[in-house]
């Protein structure tokens, strides 16, 4: 009757509650992203930090996966090509490079192997004009920075630069602008050119030996903010005009309390963020630049705190 | 008995109120069940991935760090320097100082557990350890394996132990070159499987995980649960392969769970396999919580059903029962339910349904009543009774004077006894008034058959002013006279006795006549012809029928009868009232 009805719906439901204790089947997988070998030209300083902060916070927007190989400091090539040779190795879809030396570009390349894997440069770029470049443009960076220093010394006096290695080509070039702008400043000249203090902070006999040398100059610029916080201490007394290259925090406070009297904004976050992306466009086919610039801004004292906080 | 339960209205109540609770409580037992079910299943897969990712993120930070060491270490220029030169004078010394480097250089990484430096060029490996500081004569072709394995795959690689036999490595391997470009030899930094075991593997170690691999991308095994097998193909490669691939794979095929987390930069992979029903034995607890509750909870609704069926039935009941009670004949019956519902109605409308049917009844009795008047009234009203009797009276006065008083006389019964059977007055006479007319009967039947009969009269003073239906005793006498008395024989007694017995009136009338058989009687009782041979056309039947109209059970004709006489006995309730 209805009563084994009953029995048999109860029943029932209760295999089904059993059953569903059972187990069901999924997966869910990630593939494997594109990967992006990098290698940068140091660790230490907070530029390369935020460099890679910028780089790892677009892979992870792109979906991308990127290994950052980093040498300690900027004067070690060989890390550099080892580094090279590792990223071949490991087959990785395209690599990214800040060349120590812009003028082996094929020595990096070879380097990489008979892999067929694509290779840019970012921050600073090879000679060779066939690798494709991000970064700014580091003779127009040059050449703003001394017009403003100009400006700053009343288009009239004596200058010096203080840049990199030239074997870097980022250097070389905003030295070049540097120059390309004197010529149109007839009652300025160059005093001096000292190179390779790349990151590195100036020992003080240097700097004393380029003001006893160098007596009237006024303005310097040096092409990268680590080398220019030595510099800053060490001239405070005397009314030197600083103009450098590179926001790291403690260039930015110098700027703020005049010390230093104009920056060259150029992120390393921003600066990395974009390699990433230019990288994704270029995997897309969405772009065929062979270069892709990245815009700076000139920072001075009145600027700077807008240009803070805007967040940068 | 049993059956007939089951089916009526309050087992439905109670089966029904049982099976809807069952299949609710039912119904969202099973969906809590499975949400639960998920949720541990979701929050465990998860807490396992975090930690696989964890785990690995760990090492390859580990691994990154050796990977620079020796990167370093391999562009150290005094470690290229002291190779030269012991290459070019074969001093010891600068094995030493190259053995002293790599303790160096060993110290800078957490995870390596050696540093190896190999001279191709001599078979010569200096190591970073106390014993064997370094070590000449290593096989060629073990270099040559290690050599070309350094030179295909990127770091870290999976390598024979150059010192000792049948071990294995997790190593970083770069070439150290002069600045001319010429090989002086590779600089190692391995991570040996104990290492890899305690710091990465054991953390893995409950009893719900079965399985835990870390595998490069030939599927041999860097670290395992089981410690040993570095170097060796997994096993289990083939029966895993759908899970091991990608960048990460969570999966589960119903018993286990699966998780496997890559990364890229060692090119290597954490494999985990977990054990459902480990992970759900937590589960089990709750397995027999939802259902101990459902089942808690159908008791309580077994009695609250029990409770509510009972209200709903209760009323019911009480019309069934009144009703069939009515079904007995009890029409006074009536039912007093204040439920509030459609029943309490159905009780209104039944009380009213049987008052009516009283009403009714009474009307039919009203109207029995009224035809048997009619009939009456059309029986008497064939002549005239007033020209009938003023004609008699005529006669009878004409018979004195002609002297003829005995003729006159019986005119004169005659008439009285025509005026008392066509009067229209009521239905009803006095006992009194009705031996008066019987009188006059048993007279005039004298008179016909010549006889006297011996009648006797015997009536309480009580009776006396009873009322009786009218001419009752007339049918009962005349058949006593015609049928039971023989009247050409003498000697016919007659006997009429009226009495008051309690609450009733005991009318008989008793002759010696022949008597009746019991057959007659019934025959006499139940027949339903009207007899129409006789004074009046009023029959047995007719007394009957009227009692029972008047008087219901309480009035009744009865004969008693023997060979000596018959009685016709008839009672009825006491009435001094007309109803």
């Amino acid at each position: 009757m209805w009563k084994r009805e009953i029995l048999g719906t109860v029943m029932l439901l209760w295999a089904l509650i059993f059953c569903t204790a059972c187990g069901r089947e999924w997966k869910v997988s990630q593939d494997k992203e594109f990967t992006i070998g990098v290698v940068t030209k140091s660790s230490t300083s907070e530029y390369w930090m935020s460099l890679c902060e910028g780089m790892e916070a677009a892979a992870k927007e792109y979906g991308m996966d990127v290994i950052i190989l980093q040498p300690d400091s900027e004067t070690n090539k060989e890390a550099q090509i080892k580094m090279m040779e590792s990223l071949g190795k490991k087959n990785v879809d395209m690599i990214a490079v800040s060349p120590i030396d812009s003028e082996s570009a094929l020595e990096y390349l070879e380097a990489v192997g008979q892999r067929n894997i694509p290779v840019i440069s970012y921050d600073d770029g090879f000679d060779s004009q066939q690798i494709p470049y991000v970064g700014i443009d580091n003779e127009k960076a040059g050449y703003d920075l001394m017009k403003y220093l100009a400006e700053q010394m009343g288009h009239r006096g004596e200058v010096g630069i203080i840049s990199g290695p030239l074997t870097q080509r980022s250097h070389r070039l905003r030295i070049e602008g540097a120059k390309r702008y004197l010529e149109k400043e007839p009652e300025m000249t160059l005093a001096y050119v000292e190179s390779g203090y790349s990151n590195l902070q100036m020992k003080e006999e240097e700097i004393n030996r380029l003001q006893e040398s160098f007596p009237e100059v006024e303005g310097v610029m040096v092409t990268s903010a680590a080398t220019a916080m030595g510099f800053v201490d060490a001239v405070a007394d005397k009314n030197m005009k600083i103009v450098s290259v590179d926001v790291q925090t403690d260039a930015v406070e110098a700027l703020r309390e005049g010390k230093i009297t104009a920056l060259t904004a150029q992120s390393g976050y921003t600066l990395g963020y974009e390699t990433i992306r230019y990288i994704v466009e270029t995997k897309n086919q969405e772009t065929e630049e062979v270069q892709r610039i990245v815009e700076v801004q000139v920072l001075t004292k009145e600027n700077v705190n807008e240009y803070i906080q805007s967040g940068k | 008995m049993k059956s007939k339960y089951l089916k009526s209205i309050r087992a439905k109540i109670l089966m029904s109120i049982l099976m809807i609770t069952l299949l609710t409580l039912l119904a969202v037992t099973l969906i809590f069940y499975k949400q639960s079910a998920r949720t541990i299943e979701d929050n465990c897969i998860l807490s396992l991935q975090q930690r696989a990712k964890q785990v690995m993120d760990g090492l390859e930070k580990d691994i990154c760090r050796a990977y620079h060491t020796n990167l370093y270490a391999s562009c150290d220029s005094g470690l290229k320097e002291d190779i030269r030169f012991y290459l070019q004078t074969k001093k010891e010394g600068y094995l030493e100082e190259l053995a002293r480097l790599l303790r160096e250089y060993k110290e800078q990484s957490s995870i390596t557990s050696s540093m190896y430096l190999l001279i191709p060029e001599v078979g010569t490996v200096v190591t970073s350890e106390g014993y064997p500081m370094y070590r000449k004569g290593i096989p060629a072709d073990k270099i040559k394996s290690v050599v070309q394995t350094a030179v295909e795959d990127a770091s870290p690689l999976l390598i024979e132990d150059l010192i000792y036999d049948e071990e294995m490595l997790f190593s970083c391997v770069e070439e150290v070159k002069d600045e001319e470009g010429e090989l002086l030899g590779y600089i190692l930094s391995n991570t040996n499987e104990s290492k890899l075991y305690y710091d990465y593997i054991t953390g893995w170690n409950d009893k719900a995980v079965t399985e835990v691999v870390i595998l490069d991308c030939q599927k041999k095994i860097v670290s395992s649960s089981k410690n040993g097998y570095m170097g060796n193909f997994y096993e289990k490669g083939q029966e895993y392969q759908g899970w091991l691939n990608g960048k990460e794979t969570v999966g589960s095929d119903g018993g286990n769970i699966y998780i496997y987390y890559f990364s890229s930069f060692m090119e290597t992979g954490l494999f985990a396999v977990v054990d459902k029903t480990m992970v759900l034995r937590d589960l089990q607890w709750i397995r027999w919580f939802f259902f101990g509750i459902p089942v808690v909870f159908l008791v309580v609704a077994l009695i609250l059903a029990l409770y509510l069926s009972q209200i709903i039935y209760h009323p019911l009941k009480k019309l069934t029962l009144a009703m069939k009670e009515v079904s007995e004949g009890n029409l006074h019956m009536r039912v007093q339910i204040e439920s509030g519902d459609e029943i309490e109605e159905l009780s209104m409308e039944f009380n009213e349904m049987l008052d009516r049917i009283e009403d009714l009844i009474r009307q039919v009795i009203v109207e029995e009543g009224k035809k048997k008047d009619m009939e009456m009234e059309a029986l008497q009203y064939q002549i005239t009774p007033h020209f009938m009797c003023n004609t008699l009276n005529s006669i009878k006065f004409a018979s004195f004077l002609k002297g003829d008083n005995e003729i006159g006389q019986i005119i004169g019964d005659f008439v009285e006894l025509l005026q008392a059977v066509i009067s229209k007055k009521g239905g009803f006479l006095t006992v009194e008034e009705e031996i008066h007319i019987l009188k006059k009967y048993i007279r005039l039947q004298e008179f016909r058959y010549g006889t006297d009969f011996e009648v006797s009269y015997e009536v309480e003073e009580e009776a006396q002013q009873c009322l009786v239906p009218r001419l009752i005793l007339q049918p009962l006498t005349e058949n006593a006279l015609l049928h039971g008395l023989d009247m050409k024989k003498n000697g016919g007694k007659l006997k009429i006795c009226v009495l008051v017995a309690g609450e009733q009136l005991f009318l008989k009338v008793m002759d010696n006549g022949r008597g009746m058989s019991q057959i007659q009687i019934e025959k006499l009782l139940n027949s339903r012809v009207k007899k129409e041979r006789g004074f009046t056309a009023i029959g047995i039947p007719n007394i009957r029928d009227r009692l029972e109209l008047y008087y219901g059970e309480q009035g009744k004709i009865a004969y008693e009868s023997s060979e000596n006489g018959t009685t016709a006995i008839v009672y009825l309730p006491i009435r001094k009232d007309e109803d």
